[in-house]
């Protein structure tokens, strides 16, 4: 039993080694690029969620946006959201792992490709899960995850900030961890065509 | 092991029998409990398998992936723990060591669980659900146990990845209290359900032992009893080897000191006697109480007859203090039977009735005193009981048969007659009645076989008388549960009125035993058959009590006096006789010798104004056909049966 014991631990230590990992976090341009295709309400601040289609992680990370969206009253900043499920250009069947449904059903979102990751490279996005929020004149305020730890949904300070920058209109402080499956893969994130 | 909390009213045997059987169902119930968590892991094995492999399959980098740490997780967790957990489960069940075991395992694929599947709020409650399987055991420590487990896994991973556990990356530093707090008012519901289940199975194991304890011994001497004394010779049954010996002990008149100083004071003195008994033994030999006074020792490992009786010989001795009880001091002594396995017999019944018998013979030798069973008895019992199967068909298949031994005047003139009573039996042939009558008596077949007597008898006597002859009377032995029952002179009145027999020549024969016990009936049915005009004759006279104030209250006409004064011709022997007719005679009673065997008896008994005689000298017993040839020539004068008088002097 004490192998069990010591087995179980070890293997404990290498999955919370795996789940606290955060992923790579590039740099997000300070305000919005000017050569982004992505459309933009000039009216609202936007929020961009960049996924890997295939990420489990980001289940989580599309939960807390769901979360975060049932908790805004209709008085509150109703940021324009946009969901880039980034993939490699022309690829088939990206859509099946089921992340692309569940974004579609996030309120307002506007769920779209970012074929070859053109878009991720441009906003500094390296792994699924990355979020970026822009205000109305394209001022960054929030850059990072909103989930505690891979695949984990539940409270953490991530998703406050977000809702911090969201209602004060003020940018956050420091960028917050992003847990998913890396961005970064060959032939994705090629360098944008401009 | 949780002990009684009130252990007073309880005794060693029941405690020990209370905790047997609480540890027969506690494991039983664990037992179960340990299928059911090993089949539990099982299931959580394939659902953790399961749902790692749809929630979180594989880690994703661009295009390439590998398998998720997860799945390995899911997939390793079987072979770390969860099956050697349900192999020990199968190997020591009941353990309490697999139940620990169990907790832990259960609690390590609570939390492998919570983790693979993305740490979701829901899958937490796979702790309080293991938590309440593990309660099934109703052993609060398996639930410390899950729950120090739990705990610890807590504790590390809330030091140094705090967000795993509590789903942020910097937390409140109470939010551990809340988490702590919520495991800790499930294990105080659970552990306080356990414990109550725990009591209540207490209380059900107390009860069954006070049962099985009631069942198996005697409430009064606390000693076993006789469904105890039967598992004991079953059990040592098992070594054909095995010498053992069965001692059948019963109280000498402890009837009488029940009676007379109350059934309190007699069970205290029972209860003395026991623990009197009982310290004679030692551990090995089981002492029983059987009934009322009776008690049996089973001896193991007796060898000899000689160990036995002398086992036997110091319970006797055991009995010799006085026993003092409430002020009163009471001799008590005790008759002893032995019967040995498996000399004479292989099961407890047989060995018991013969331990019996044979202390009843040992009363019939004078009481205090130990008899070892023999063959002898054996073949008398054998006899003992084909005389009581065979006594039920010996009325309906006429077995019986009447004779009449004459009772003659002191002129030697026919009187009248005795009848008495034979069985010719068809194997054994003529059966004395001194061997049947007991048994008759003991079995209430003697009801009927009185009335047959003295119908009979009735009967002959009736058939007897001639016109202008004499008048020849008959008497009639008559039992003690006959005289007894209450409708006893409307039968006799009846069979006379049958018979057309006029009362005055039927005398009824009953002993002073009989009469004695309970004076006042005995002498309103005196009372009643004298005013029928039947004549009433105490038998036996001078051989039991012999009480002069009986003799005076009694109602009877005649005196029988017994053959044993009749045989004693000289010295006080020859006073008695003459006192007893005297008085007799002053207080109006006729007087009878029986048992005349000698002329000189006669020629003495005559002289001393004894009324009539009766005996071998004048005649044996006459078959009831051939009573009319043989008052046809003796009823005038009955002549000494010289054949029967030489045998007799010789």
């Amino acid at each position: 039993m004490c192998f069990a014991v010591i087995a179980t631990l070890w293997g404990m230590r290498i999955l919370i080694g795996f789940d606290q990992t955060a992923g790579a976090m590039g740099v997000a341009p300070a305000r919005w690029p000017a050569p982004s295709e992505i459309p933009r309400d000039p009216a609202r601040p936007q929020l961009l969620v960049f996924v890997h289609p295939f990420c489990p992680c980001s289940a989580a990370t599309l939960e807390e946006l769901e979360r975060m969206t049932a908790r805004r009253t209709r008085t509150s900043v109703q940021p324009q959201m946009t969901v880039l499920f980034v993939r490699p250009r022309g690829a088939k069947g990206w859509r099946s792992a089921g992340l692309w449904d569940t974004a579609r059903q996030l309120a307002g979102a506007h769920v779209m490709w970012d074929e070859d990751g053109q878009e991720a490279h441009r906003f500094g996005a390296l792994t699924s899960g990355d979020i970026l929020l822009y205000e109305a004149h394209g001022i960054l305020l929030f850059h990072g995850g909103v989930t505690g730890s891979r695949g984990h949904a539940g409270d953490n300070y991530g998703a406050d900030e977000l809702t911090l920058a969201l209602d004060s209109g003020r940018p956050v402080r420091a960028p917050q961890m992003v847990f998913g499956c890396s961005l970064a893969g060959v032939g994705l994130l090629a360098p944008a065509r401009e | 092991m949780k002990r009684f909390r009130n252990d007073a009213p309880y005794s060693q045997a029941e405690r020990q029998r209370a905790e047997e059987c609480f540890r027969a169902e506690f494991d039983h119930l664990a037992a179960r409990v340990d299928r059911m968590m090993s089949r539990l892991l099982l299931a959580e094995w394939a659902g953790m398998m399961v749902l790692a492999g749809v929630i979180t399959p594989r880690t994703w980098n661009g295009t390439s992936h590998s398998v998720n740490p997860h799945m390995w997780a899911a997939i390793l967790a079987g072979p770390a723990f969860i099956l050697p957990t349900i192999l020990i489960s199968r190997l020591y069940p009941a353990h309490q060591i697999t139940r620990h075991v169990i907790a832990v395992a259960q609690m390590l694929a609570s939390i492998v669980l919570i983790d693979v599947t993305g740490g979701r709020i829901e899958t937490h409650f796979h702790i309080f659900g293991s938590l309440a399987f593990l309660a099934f055991y109703r052993d609060w420590r398996v639930l410390v146990t899950a729950s120090v487990v739990t705990a610890l896994d807590h504790l590390v991973r809330g030091i140094w990845w705090p967000q795993s556990v509590y789903g942020v990356l910097t937390v409140s530093p109470w939010r551990w209290v809340e988490h702590t707090w919520w495991v800790a008012f499930e294990d105080f519901f659970l552990i306080l359900a356990s414990r109550r289940s725990i009591e209540d199975m207490w209380a059900v194991a107390r009860h069954e032992a006070k049962l099985y304890w009631g069942a198996y011994h005697d409430v009064l001497t606390g000693l076993p009893n006789r469904r105890m004394l039967e598992e004991c010779f079953g059990r040592a049954q098992n070594d054909p080897e095995a010498r053992r010996a069965i001692v059948f002990l019963d109280l000498d008149r402890f009837k009488q000191a029940n009676d007379t100083l109350g059934h309190t004071i007699g069970d205290k003195l029972l209860a003395l006697v026991a623990e009197r008994l009982a310290a004679v033994l030692t551990k090995e030999q089981t002492l029983a109480r059987i009934g009322g006074d009776e008690f049996v020792a089973l001896l193991d490992e007796v060898g000899t007859p000689e160990k036995a009786t002398d086992t036997a010989g110091r319970l006797l001795a055991a009995m010799a203090a006085a026993f003092r009880i409430d002020g009163h001091e009471l001799l008590l002594s005790a008759s002893v039977g032995i019967s040995l396995y498996p000399d004479h017999g292989r099961d407890l019944a047989m060995l018991q009735e013969r331990a019996d018998n044979a202390m009843y013979v040992a009363k019939s030798l004078g009481r205090n005193q130990c008899v070892v069973f023999s063959r002898e008895m054996a073949r008398r019992e054998q006899i003992v009981q084909e005389i009581s199967r065979d006594l039920y068909m010996a009325l309906p298949e006429r077995q019986f048969r009447l004779h009449f031994q004459p009772l003659v005047g002191r002129s030697t003139e026919v009187v009248g007659f005795e009848a008495l009573l034979r069985w010719i039996h068809p194997v054994h042939g003529l059966i004395p009645p001194s061997e049947f009558i007991p048994i008759a008596e003991k079995s209430g077949l003697i009801v009927g076989i009185g009335e047959w007597v003295l119908r009979e008898a009735s009967r002959h006597c009736a058939e007897w008388q001639i016109d202008g002859g004499r008048p020849i009377g008959v008497a009639v032995n008559v039992s003690g549960l006959q005289f007894e029952r209450p409708d006893f002179g409307d039968r006799v009145r009846s069979i006379l009125q049958e018979c057309g027999l006029a009362p005055s020549l039927l005398t009824l024969e009953v002993t002073e035993g009989v009469l004695i016990r309970d004076v006042a009936r005995a002498c309103h049915h005196l009372n009643r058959l004298r005013r029928m005009g039947v004549r009433i004759a105490l038998d036996d006279f001078g051989t039991g009590y012999s009480s002069l104030s009986y003799l005076a209250a009694l109602p009877a006409d005649t005196i029988k006096l017994d053959r044993s004064f009749v045989n004693r011709e000289f010295g006080n022997g020859a006073a008695i006789i003459d006192s007893v007719i005297e008085m007799a005679h002053r207080i109006g009673l006729r007087v009878v010798a029986e048992g005349v065997e000698t002329s000189s008896q006669g020629d003495r008994l005559l002289n001393l104004n004894c009324d009539e005689l009766q005996g071998f000298y004048f005649s044996p017993p006459v078959a009831g056909d051939l009573v009319p040839g043989f008052l046809a020539t003796h009823r005038d004068g009955c002549q000494p049966d010289t054949r029967f008088a030489s045998e007799s002097a010789a």
